[in-house]
């Protein structure tokens, strides 16, 4: 990179708070997010848990009934923290001319709600109950709302979260996995530290969950079964539970360094440097990457936050890739992992660790990775940070992996570190 | 520190309804032939759709005897994908599992099926999600239910061992666009010296065929298929959809070099930009497409007067045409009047999400050969669409450099700048 890039700005929507300030107070106690998914009865579902956010409300941020139905809940939540995140950055909550502030979110699918469908599908049926395409075409389509062709699309809702901000500039929706993230914060740097923007949004936002959204997260991740109130999905524990989804945004707000500080903007922590990896030992090669990638040689790191989303066999790989990473368990950073607590966030994940990051650097405290008391049977298959205020890292690792094997790393490091 | 590298496209892959070869697909694009047709699938025969630039019955089951794997299993587009990469890797002299090649493609958005909620309707017409949640292996082979946007991409990562990383992209219509520019970018930062770029989409189902005729968007009349898509003229009706692929190898110039590549044209340049106009239209003025085409200019190090051809999004539709003539027009100036402009579309249909991939490879072939293609069915020009938009027949001219254009759906535009291949080094 030809100049530091900062984050001036971090916004969080969670299962656990509406803003950043929340989320980390939760996070400080014993909750997790999960609970029995409410938005419909999926009783038939193996999982029926989710770390499901609050309802975003459209009308506080200025959105009409009409477009926030386009928006949906996952562009609304990124409107909600991408302007929790420019207001802690001091920046204008509506730029007068946004040709030179760049946004680039990771985002999932929008799945249809299968009511937006049913009076079409209905009419549809044939004789014998199936799709009957000449029943659809003859009429049938136009029971669907004409703008709803624009709510599946994730890229226009994100356009009109854009056009709230009155951004213009440089932008890219990526999508759908955990990786997706870490490639809209790459490129938001990218833009910056070239001069393209003189500031960026980079952020995500996760997937609602929805019934055709739940099949896919059946197939993509090995999910937690049952609606229990056991802790569910517990990170580097030896029977970790599996995989919780999670619902929210993040939003961090990027700048060149010079220029933050030069208008007096309080500087959260630099992007020392990224990596992105697949296939074998990917894990392994992303991070390294990323840890050689600043201009100062290799990074020590205090900190590992990794993808850590509570299924076993990914976990189990992510801890051999930490002792191919750190061979001597006398130089090996702890670990924090969140998806215990929040549930598994998608293409927002890597934002909202980045977001916590900002929050451990500020307080010098890791949350604890589990539930209060879940999983005190057994030792966790890394060494998990201790809860509460500890040794202040000042510089965090961040991994994510996608739905199959596409790893990234991001490597934070603490403002005042040159 | 040292300047970015410069990047260079050394392989070119595609399937599209004319032809799953880019010698195919560049002879018929400059004999202007096109392959919009007739729906050839009898359940679309009340469809208000008609005619679009499908992938021929034949062309497909050749892709499903190369991927006999992955035909079983995934979406139309993934197996798009798949072609394209295999060929643009051939192309390019690159062997599978390449561990420093990355993969960025532009996907579309998820495809829903009809039958996935007709099947799960009860008798009252409500969707059981209980019998819905224990009953997924039911589930549609193509349904979003069972495929992220980023399926392609990682299909294609995984079948060829590319290592790099994968990134999927997903802004409409500038999908793949914008996956060749972040491709681009991830090049010139150093993080790989290899990338397999470009953009896959189908929406050739019920619910994607009636979709743009719900927006007010889709050509529907009854005219002939192969005039159906009249990009400029004034009895343009409306976009016709498209499907297929369209990938590139983009590689650090100094890693082609030193492989002994062959070298098409240098990809000098991206940008983006938002509208933040309407979600449902273009800023009629076209100051976001503009401010993506001058970005490129710029990114590239390029004048107005020193390019000579924009492949232009050109969708066929009111709106767009004249906003991205007024876009052009403010961008170029006085060069505007000199300048080539010619859409794509009417040769394979609107490639949705993936249209920017096959495009762009048309525009490197552009430069490469000096040649441009025409704009079919344009016989009556739109006086508000006042450019020289190749009508009629294939021009051959010098082309030391082009831009091509995308913007999709809710104001994202995207500009790449291609110009000839470096010299050799060594060489003037």
């Amino acid at each position: 990179m030809s100049e530091r890039v900062v984050i001036t700005g971090a916004g969080l929507v969670t299962a656990l708070g509406g803003d950043r300030a929340a989320t980390w107070t939760a996070l400080g106690g014993d909750r997790s997010g999960a609970a029995p998914v409410t938005g419909f009865d999926a009783r038939g579902f193996a999982c029926r848990r989710a770390a499901q956010a609050a309802a975003p409300d459209a009308g506080a941020l200025g959105v009409s009934p009409r477009d926030a139905y386009i928006m949906g809940r996952s562009n609304l939540w990124f409107l909600q923290a991408a302007r929790a995140a420019l207001a802690e950055a001091g920046l204008p909550a509506a730029f007068a001319d946004g040709t030179d502030v760049g946004c680039f979110a990771a985002l999932g699918m929008i799945d249809p709600l299968p009511d937006d469908l049913r009076a079409a599908a209905a009419r549809s049926r044939g004789p014998d109950g199936a799709f009957d395409p000449d029943r659809f075409y003859a009429d049938a389509y136009r029971e669907i709302y004409p703008l709803w062709p624009l709510a599946i699309l994730n890229n226009v809702g994100f356009c009109m979260a854009a056009t709230c901000l009155g951004i213009r500039g440089e932008n890219a929706v990526f999508a759908s996995g955990a990786d997706a993230g870490a490639a809209a914060l790459i490129e938001a740097a990218d833009v910056v530290s070239a001069g393209r923007a003189a500031v960026a949004l980079a952020g995500g936002a996760a997937e609602a969950v929805t019934p055709l959204g739940l099949a896919r997260w059946h197939r993509q991740a090995s999910l937690c079964p049952g609606d229990g109130p056991e802790p569910a999905c517990r990170p580097f524990h030896p029977v970790s539970g599996g995989v919780i989804p999670g619902e929210g945004a993040a939003v961090l707000v990027l700048e060149q360094e010079t220029a933050a500080r030069a208008r007096g903007a309080k500087i959260l922590a630099v992007v020392a440097g990224w990596g992105c990896a697949g296939g074998e030992s990917a894990v392994v090669r992303a991070a390294e990457q990323a840890l050689t990638a600043g201009a100062g040689g290799s990074l020590a790191v205090d900190l590992w936050i990794p993808h850590g989303e509570g299924a076993t066999a990914r976990d189990a790989d992510e801890a051999a890739a930490y002792r191919r990473l750190w061979p001597r368990p006398d130089a090996a950073p702890p670990v924090a992992a969140f998806k215990g607590r929040l549930g598994h966030l998608g293409p927002a994940a890597l934002a909202a660790d980045a977001a916590l990051a900002v929050e451990i650097i500020r307080t010098g405290c890791v949350p604890a990775a589990w539930p209060d008391g879940a999983g005190a049977d057994a030792a966790p298959r890394l060494p998990l940070a201790a809860a509460g205020p500890g040794a202040a890292p000042r510089t965090l690792l961040l991994g994510v992996r996608g739905w199959t094997d596409a790893v990234a790393a991001v490597a934070l490091a603490a403002g005042e570190t040159s | 520190m040292s300047a970015p590298p410069r990047v260079v496209v050394t392989g070119l892959g595609m399937a599209t309804a004319l032809g799953l070869s880019v010698a195919e697909n560049w002879d018929k694009a400059r004999r202007g032939e096109t392959g919009i047709r007739r729906l050839p699938d009898p359940a679309d025969a009340r469809s208000p759709i008609q005619a679009a630039g499908a992938v021929s019955a034949a062309d497909r089951e050749r892709i499903a005897r190369a991927f006999p794997e992955a035909a079983a299993a995934e979406e139309r587009r993934t197996l798009f994908a798949l072609w394209a990469a295999a060929a643009a890797l051939h192309d390019a002299g690159l062997p599978a599992g390449h561990t420093r090649c990355g993969v960025a493609l532009g996907a579309g958005l998820g495809v829903t099926r009809m039958e996935d909620i007709t099947r799960w309707l009860d008798p009252a017409g409500a969707f059981d999600t209980v019998r819905f949640g224990a009953e997924l292996d039911r589930l549609h082979p193509e349904s979003s239910g069972r495929h992220g946007h980023d399926r392609a991409a990682t299909c294609v990562a995984a079948r060829f061992g590319l290592d790099g990383g994968t990134a999927t992209v997903t802004t409409a219509c500038a999908s793949a666009t914008q996956a060749i520019g972040s491709a681009w970018r991830a090049i010139r930062r150093g993080d790989t010296p290899v990338m397999l770029a470009g953009g896959a989409d189908s929406m050739i189902h019920p619910l994607g065929l009636v979709n743009f005729v719900l927006l007010g968007a889709a050509a529907t009349g009854g005219d002939d298929p192969a005039t159906l898509c009249r990009p400029f003229d004034r009895r343009r009706g409306g976009l016709v959809m498209g499907e297929g692929a369209g990938v590139v190898v983009l590689e650090d110039e100094r890693h082609a070099r030193d492989r002994g590549a062959t070298v098409y044209a240098e990809l000098a340049g991206y940008a983006s930009s938002m509208d933040a106009y309407r979600a449902t239209a273009p800023d009629p003025e076209g100051r976001g497409a503009a401010a993506a085409m001058r970005g490129a200019l710029a990114a590239a190090g390029l004048a107005p007067d020193a390019v000579d051809y924009v492949n232009a999004h050109g969708t066929g539709t009111k709106l767009n045409d004249v906003a991205e003539t007024i876009a052009i027009r403010s961008v170029f100036g006085p060069c505007a009047a000199r300048l080539a402009v010619s859409s794509s579309k009417p040769l394979f249909g609107h490639l949705l999400a993936a249209c920017g991939g096959p495009e762009f490879i048309l525009t490197v072939l552009s430069v490469a050969e000096d040649t441009v293609h025409p704009t079919l069915n344009l016989t009556r020009p739109d006086p508000k669409c006042d450019l020289d938009y190749v009508s009629g027949a294939t021009r051959h001219q010098p082309v030391r450099a082009a831009l091509s254009n995308s913007f999709g759906f809710g104001g994202q535009n995207a500009c790449l700048a291609v110009r000839k291949r470096p010299p050799a080094e060594g060489g003037s």
